[in-house]
Formats: C-alpha cells, sequence, structure tokens
C-alpha cells in the first residue's frame, strides 16, 4: 500500500505541525522492539517516524491531515503505510475490513506497537464522533494486542506552563481545539490519574517541553540543583511562552516539595516494555542518556564529531561517565549570597578556584556538583578548542553567575555601584586570582580596571551563552518586567539618596570649612593685635635705647671704653695742676 | 560620607588599609558602624538617607536592621580588627601587666551617673595588679568624675575625642587604645561594651563587672542590660573563660567578614575615578 488510504473523520484543508523531538526518538530507538506490526497515532516528526521504521519494516501512520499523509507518501514512499482520517475512522475500517491493512491478518487488534507519543488529542477530525479522552483510549486499546508495546502522550494541564501562562483560557489552547479537549472530565491531570487509566502496565516519564524526560520516580526525589530540576528548569527556560513569571523559582519550589512530575509540559507512558534509562535530555547536538544509581547518575551520550571550529564547540568524549547526584555548585553559591553570607560565599569560591585547573572543559558553576568536599564535572561537553587557562575559565564561570545572578533578580549583599566587572573581579580574587592593579580612570566612562583581565573569560562565556541558552524572550515574564521596573525605581531612590548624601557631605564639610575660617580669622585678629602691638613698642624710646643696647656685643669692653671716656672727660674737668 | 564615619579615624583606618592616604580618607558611599551595640549598628534614632548602603562590623546587625525594614546591608568587620593587622604587635612583645579598666561612657548628649567610690573599691578587690584607667573625653573633661580616679590612685588615660562635622577627631584614637591594651593582661568595664571586645582582639583576658551606671536618655529600645545578659553571658564576670570570649569577639566583631584592600576598595566605590 503506498498510496494514501482514506478512512472516515479526513481534514482538509489542514495540516499538524510536529517537532523533531530528537530526546523522543532517542527513548523510542530504546523501547520499540523489533520488527512487530507498528501503529504511530496522529502527527509524529519525519525524525520520529524514521526511528519508529528503523526498528520495524510493517509501520502504519494515521493523521488526520490529507495534506500530511500526501507529504508522507512523498518522504518515505512504500516504506510506511499512510492512513489519513481520525482514530474512530481507523478503528471502524478496521472492524469493518479486518484484512484492509497487509499487517493485519489476525482479527482487529493488528497492532503490536502502538506509538502515539503526540497524545490522543490531534486524532480526530471536525466529522469524527465527539469521544472522550478515556473514549480514545479504549480505542487505541482496541486496536492493539493485548501484550502491546503503547508509548502514549498526555499534554499535562497543570504544567508549570500552563499555570504560568498570562495568557486567557481562549488564547492558550490551540487551533486545533473546536471543543475545548483540555476541559474534559475524564482525562488525566496527574501522575497517579493517567497511571490509573493505562489498561496496561507502565512506566511514566515527565518530559519538559520535549528537552528532557525523566521518569517520574527519579524526577519526584530531584530536589533543587539536582541533575533532573537543573535540566527541567533548562528546558522551560527555552520556551517563548508569554508568562506571569520565570518557571525558574516555582519549578525549584516544586522540586524541594518533591513535586516536580506533576507539573512537566507533558507525560509520556511506555507501556509493556522495559526503559533502560531513567532520563533523555538534549546535550548539545547529540542525545544524553543517564541512569539513575545510588550516588548520583551513570551516562551515555551519543557519540558526535567534536564541532572545535568556532570559540566553543561540543565533545562527547569529556562528558563524565558517572556524575554525582548532588547539587549544583551555582545552588550553593545563590543560597549563600540570598542569604548575605559572604564569608561562606567566599570560602566556596576559594575551594572552586583551588579546584579548577587549566582544560579545554568549560567551567559553569551550573554543571560543577558539589560531591562532598570536592566538586565535579556535571554532564556538559562543551568545550574550547584548546586548553584554556584556569584563571580565564573562572572568569568565564564567574561572568556566567553574574548574568544568573543579576538578570533572575536574584537576592544578594553586593552594591550595585559593584554590579558588572568589579563583582565579578571580586569572586576571581575570592578564587585565588591575582586582580590586576586598578589604574586611574582617563574618562567618565572608561571601562573598567578589570576589563582587560577578563576579556577572553568574556568571550568564552558570551560563546557558551549562545549554545545553552535560549535567546531573549520575545515576551519577558510579567514578574521580571515589574522587577525591572522596580529596580529602576530603586535605582532612581538609591540615586537621589546619593545626590542627597553627596549634598549632605558637602553641608559637613562646609561647616568644617566654616569652623576653619572662623577659626582662621580669629587667629588673624590676634595676629594684627599683636603686630600693632609690636609696632607700637618699635616706636618707643625704650626700644631704641633696647635695640642700641642689644648692639652690645661685649658689656666688658663696652664698660671698659665707658670708663675710659668718662675717665678722660673727667680729667677734663679736673683743673690742671 | 557622613561625618560619624571619621569618628575615632576608622574611615582613616581603612584608607589606609585599602591602600589610600590616612589622612584624607575619600568619600565612604554609606554609614559605618562606628561602635559595637546590641541593635542595628546605629543608635535607635539615627537618621539614614534613602538608599544608603549601612557597612556593619558583623551580621548580627544587619539581622537586626533588616527586622527594622532596612536594607542595603554589607558587613565588612570592625575597622579595629584592621588596624590589628596594620600594626603588628613588637618583636618581642614586652611583658603584659595590670588591668585597662574602661567606665561605661556617655557621649554629648548624656552623662553618666553611679556610684564611683563604690565601683574603685570593687576594682581595688578584684584586680591584682596595677589599674589604668580609660575615660572617655566625655567623662575625663569632668573634673568630678576624673578626680574619684585619680584620688584613687590610678594612672587616668583617655584616647581623645571623636569629634563632629569631621573637625576635632583625634585621628589615632584607635592607634593609642591598641597600644594601651597590649600594655595589659587585663581589660575590663562595667558593662559589656566596644572595648572589651577590642581588648580581647588584642590579646587581653576580659572582666565584665561594677555599677553598670546609668545615662540619662539612655534608649531602651534594644532591650537594655537585661538583654545583653541573655545573650551573652559568656562575657560578664570577674573571670571569664577566654576562649568562649574569643570566639564571641570573633563573631561580634566580624573577623570572618573582614575583606581584602581591593574588594574594599571595591565596595567602598573607592574605585579611582576622573
Amino acid at each position: 500500500m503506498s498510496e494514501v488510504l482514506v478512512v472516515r473523520g479526513e481534514m482538509q484543508p489542514w495540516t499538524d505541525h510536529t517537532a523533531r523531538q530528537p530526546v523522543l526518538a532517542a527513548l523510542l530507538a530504546d523501547v520499540i522492539p523489533a520488527n512487530r506490526r507498528t501503529l504511530i497515532l496522529g502527527p509524529h516528526s519525519p525524525l520520529l517516524i524514521e526511528s519508529v521504521l528503523a526498528h520495524s519494516a510493517d509501520v502504519t501512520i494515521l493523521v488526520r491531515s490529507v495534506s500530511d499523509a500526501e507529504q508522507l507518501t512523498e518522504t518515505f514512499g512504500p516504506c510506511l503505510h499512510v492512513v489519513a482520517g481520525a482514530l474512530d475512522g481507523l478503528k471502524r475500517a478496521a472492524a469493518v475490513q479486518p484484512t484492509l491493512f497487509e499487517v493485519a491478518t489476525d482479527g482487529v487488534q493488528p497492532f503490536e506497537v502502538v506509538v502515539a507519543a503526540d497524545g490522543l488529542d490531534r486524532v480526530l477530525g471536525y466529522d469524527s464522533e465527539h469521544l472522550s479522552w478515556t473514549e480514545r483510549l479504549a480505542a487505541v486499546r482496541s486496536l492493539a494486542t493485548p501484550d502491546a508495546v503503547v508509548v502514549l502522550g498526555l499534554r499535562n494541564e497543570f504544567s508549570m506552563l500552563n499555570l504560568l501562562d498570562r495568557r486567557p483560557a481562549h488564547l492558550r489552547h490551540g487551533d486545533d481545539e473546536w471543543v475545548p479537549l483540555h476541559d474534559d472530565p475524564t482525562r488525566p491531570v496527574s501522575v497517579d490519574q493517567f497511571q490509573a487509566a493505562l489498561p496496561w502496565p507502565a512506566q511514566l516519564y515527565a518530559d519538559f517541553s520535549a528537552h528532557t524526560l525523566v521518569g517520574v520516580e527519579a524526577a519526584a526525589t530531584a530536589r533543587p540543583g539536582h541533575l533532573p530540576t537543573r535540566l527541567a528548569v533548562a528546558a522551560l527556560e527555552s520556551v517563548d511562552t508569554p508568562l506571569l513569571t520565570s518557571t525558574t523559582e516555582p519549578l525549584e519550589s516544586a522540586a524541594r516539595a518533591g513535586l516536580l512530575p506533576a507539573v512537566p509540559t507533558s507525560w509520556l507512558a511506555v507501556c509493556n516494555a522495559p526503559t533502560p534509562h531513567t532520563l533523555y535530555t538534549h546535550s548539545g547536538p547529540t542525545t544524553l542518556k543517564a541512569t539513575a544509581t545510588e550516588t548520583g547518575w551513570e551516562t551515555t551520550v551519543g557519540v558526535v564529531t567534536p564541532d572545535l571550529l568556532g570559540t566553543v564547540g561540543y565533545d562527547s568524549t569529556v562528558v563524565p561517565a558517572r556524575v554525582p547526584g548532588g547539587e549544583s555548585v551555582e545552588t550553593v553559591l545563590f543560597r549563600l549570597a540570598a542569604a548575605e553570607d559572604v564569608p561562606g560565599f567566599r570560602k566556596l569560591a576559594a575551594a572552586l578556584g583551588e579546584w579548577a585547573e587549566d582544560s579545554r572543559v568549560l567551567l559553569r558553576w551550573d554543571d560543577v556538583i558539589v560531591a562532598g568536599d570536592t566538586f565535579a564535572f556535571g554532564i556538559s561537553g562543551w568545550v574550547a578548542p584548546e586548553s584554556v587557562d584556569k584563571d580565564d575559565l573562572l572568569a568565564a564561570a564567574w561572568l556566567r553567575f553574574h548574568r544568573r545572578l543579576v538578570d533572575g533578580h536574584r537576592r544578594h549583599p553586593w552594591p550595585p555601584w559593584m554590579i558588572g566587572d568589579e563583582l565579578v573581579s571580586t569572586w576571581l580574587s575570592m578564587s585565588g586570582v591575582t586582580l590586576v592593579d586598578p589604574t586611574p580612570a582617563t574618562a567618565p566612562h572608561v571601562e573598567s580596571a578589570y576589563a582587560e583581565q577578563l576579556a577572553w573569560g568574556k568571550q568564552l562565556a558570551a560563546a557558551l551563552s549562545v549554545v545553552l541558552d535560549s535567546p531573549e524572550q520575545t515576551h519577558p515574564d510579567l514578574r521580571t518586567q515589574l522587577a525591572d521596573a522596580d529596580r529602576a525605581r530603586l535605582e532612581l531612590t538609591e540615586l537621589q539618596g546619593h545626590v542627597f548624601g553627596l549634598e549632605r557631605t558637602l553641608g559637613f564639610r562646609n561647616k568644617a570649612m566654616k569652623t576653619r575660617e572662623n577659626r582662621i580669622r580669629e587667629l588673624r585678629g590676634q595676629l594684627q593685635k599683636a603686630t600693632t602691638a609690636n609696632n607700637k613698642i618699635h616706636s618707643s624710646r625704650c626700644y631704641a635705647l633696647a635695640r642700641r643696647l642689644a648692639q652690645f656685643r661685649n658689656p666688658r669692653k663696652v664698660a671698659a671704653k665707658a670708663r675710659r671716656i668718662l675717665r678722660q672727660n673727667l680729667n677734663k674737668l679736673r683743673p690742671a695742676s | 560620607m557622613h561625618h560619624h564615619n571619621h569618628y575615632y579615624g576608622q574611615a582613616h583606618i581603612l584608607a589606609r588599609y585599602a591602600g589610600l592616604e590616612y589622612d584624607q580618607p575619600p568619600r565612604l558611599r554609606g554609614y559605618l558602624q562606628h561602635g559595637w551595640n546590641i541593635g542595628c549598628g546605629w543608635n535607635p534614632v539615627h537618621e539614614f538617607y534613602d538608599g544608603a548602603w549601612r557597612f556593619t562590623w558583623s551580621d548580627a546587625p544587619r539581622r537586626r536592621g533588616h527586622a527594622l525594614g532596612r536594607r542595603n546591608y554589607h558587613s565588612i568587620g570592625a575597622p579595629f580588627l584592621y588596624l590589628l593587622d596594620l600594626v603588628p604587635p613588637p618583636e618581642p612583645e614586652p611583658e603584659r601587666e595590670g588591668t585597662l579598666w574602661f567606665l561605661f561612657h556617655g557621649w554629648e548628649g548624656g552623662k553618666i551617673q553611679g556610684d564611683h567610690q563604690r565601683l574603685i573599691d570593687e576594682i581595688r578587690e578584684t584586680e591584682t595588679g596595677p589599674v589604668t584607667f580609660s575615660l572617655y573625653y566625655t567623662e575625663y573633661d569632668r573634673p568630678e568624675v576624673r578626680s574619684y580616679y585619680e584620688d584613687a590612685g590610678f594612672r587616668v588615660v583617655s584616647f581623645g575625642r571623636r569629634g563632629f562635622s569631621y573637625e576635632g577627631t583625634d585621628r589615632q584614637f584607635l592607634h593609642k587604645q591598641l597600644a594601651e591594651l597590649r600594655k595589659h593582661k587585663r581589660v575590663a568595664a562595667n558593662r559589656l561594651s566596644t572595648a572589651i571586645f577590642y581588648g580581647i582582639a588584642a590579646g587581653c583576658e576580659p572582666a565584665v563587672y561594677g555599677d553598670p551606671m546609668e545615662m540619662a536618655g539612655e534608649n531602651p529600645l534594644f532591650g537594655g542590660q537585661s538583654r545583653i545578659e541573655r545573650l551573652w553571658p559568656e562575657l560578664l564576670g570577674k573571670s571569664i573563660d577566654l576562649e568562649a570570649a574569643r570566639a564571641t569577639t570573633d563573631l561580634e566583631l566580624g573577623k570572618d567578614w573582614m575583606m581584602p584592600a581591593a574588594e574594599l576598595r571595591m565596595l567602598f566605590d573607592w574605585r579611582e575615578r576622573v
């Protein structure tokens, strides 16, 4: 069957968009058994279809859009049996004509594998019966053998993104909801409800925006700063949805409460099949799988050719095979900064400085794990093309931390005038890096004295941010916008206070100057009096006499001379004998 | 900078530690705690301008200030600790002798009242070595107070004035106090006060005893003497466990909060500018 088979309930014109979802593809590759009659139910990306086709030649896909079905036929040719129509139409067709499908030789339960990772929302058309979620699940069950491997997705109405979405309900859901599918009383909205609704034994994964899949048991024990939480936070940060607030803090709160598996974007149930790995996530250009152990995680990463042409590149060989399960350094640093515990922060920074060494692997405090008295690298495979000096690695790590601390409006004890290079330099010096001597600025807005010392670190941090962080959000969340506005108001108030303080200092200084001026005036008055008295003395006869007398250096000589003169005068007066 | 920051030459000490000129410390962008207290680091009615930063010696005043609705704190350690770094003890250190006794002091706005003779009798009963009596200038300048201690045969000293509006500050105040402390084996006072912590930091054995006396206009907002007794009982008495006293002193003077010169320069906005 290489032509599109159309069953009841097809839609045209219509198309259902799909995302590549390489992480899901990796999971499907692990759990789908080989060479079974397989049904892919609903829209799935070509990548996902390929990962299913890699295991089985007998694959049928049901999509409700005729144009999507034609596109799939064109793409995959005779490898894939494409059916256009709705789930109820497929069920009816299979019941009426069991041999409709080439593989359907043994009755109305033709499929040994059902992949409905997209969930059961996009399997009905506008002409379909209005089946509840439970009825749709029953229809799937009727198409599968009792021991069929079923991979079933379910969008979570209680997801963090949904809870924090700032749009009203009528704008929040897809344009395929001609009746509100999400408002279905039979639809599970928790892990327990989902598990209970499934007619098969299942392992559930929490799916965070198709970026990370975590087994719900592991997610329930993850705490803030632990690997699943970090990945969940990173996953939701990458979604450009208009939000009331950033998802980071609520997700960490959920993790603290053990409720991380309650708030993912969706869940994925893997039924009747073993699941070899606990966690699947994006890691650079590949997918990383991890299995929980007693002390942490055992990792497997898809081998890719190292890409080392840019400032940073991905090298899967540097990802450790074992990663400790503790908190990230960043989490501890955030905690110490919020508690204004600078000595604790300084101690940790010093320990990090001692631990770090020259390396190609870039340092990120959000992926360095506290492991007892020391530290360990997390799952990052991002490296520089050549070994980087330890000081530059530390600078890059502190620059990244600075951005996440300040942009995240997290609490810390450093004053606003330190924000920027000065603060990064402060942390760098806490890590044992000797700072350059500060040089006098030559213009009002000249770069900081440390700009040159941080230059290479800035390049590394910027390059890392490009590959790791989501681009600028088109809709910054409401709380961040309010916090930005508050920060601007506070800055204004503080600057006004600063002006007041400067004026006050001037006032104090002025007062001090006046005191000194008065003292100088007093001294000047005293000097004038003294000068007048001095002049008076100078013009007196006594002074003149005293000056004459002062000229007498040798009183004996003067006395002898006076005696001689007196004697001569006396001799003149004496009558001649 | 508030002119209080110059009291006792504290800003001068920090400027020298930061590698700047001692006699002309740059303006410090905020308020510097100038004495130990049981509150937020300043007197209960001290006024602060909006957005001002408060540089406390240790973390406890920050926490108490936070509860008063104040923000923008950063603890830096007491300037006296930086002075200890700047002026190391002479080598070899001369043998210490006697007790340097500090009388609880008033200030420009409040005079102390108490039974000085009874205090002298108790000091004589307690101290076995020679006693040097340190009077704050507010008491030193009152002959009726000073004469009590001079007549008792004590050597009476005063370390200078703290000044006002940048005028009359004895910039060597803490230097003189440190030099005296280093000569004495014991430091004592009739109230737990800054001088006791300085004495312990300078290597003296502490004692706090005698009539605590009263000062007109004392603001009981922070809890007064009874709160001190509840919070720091290990520092009260004629014979005190030195190890416990040193641990408390490190906390109260904020030893762990001291920072390197470069960091201090950045924190105080003392970078060189045009």
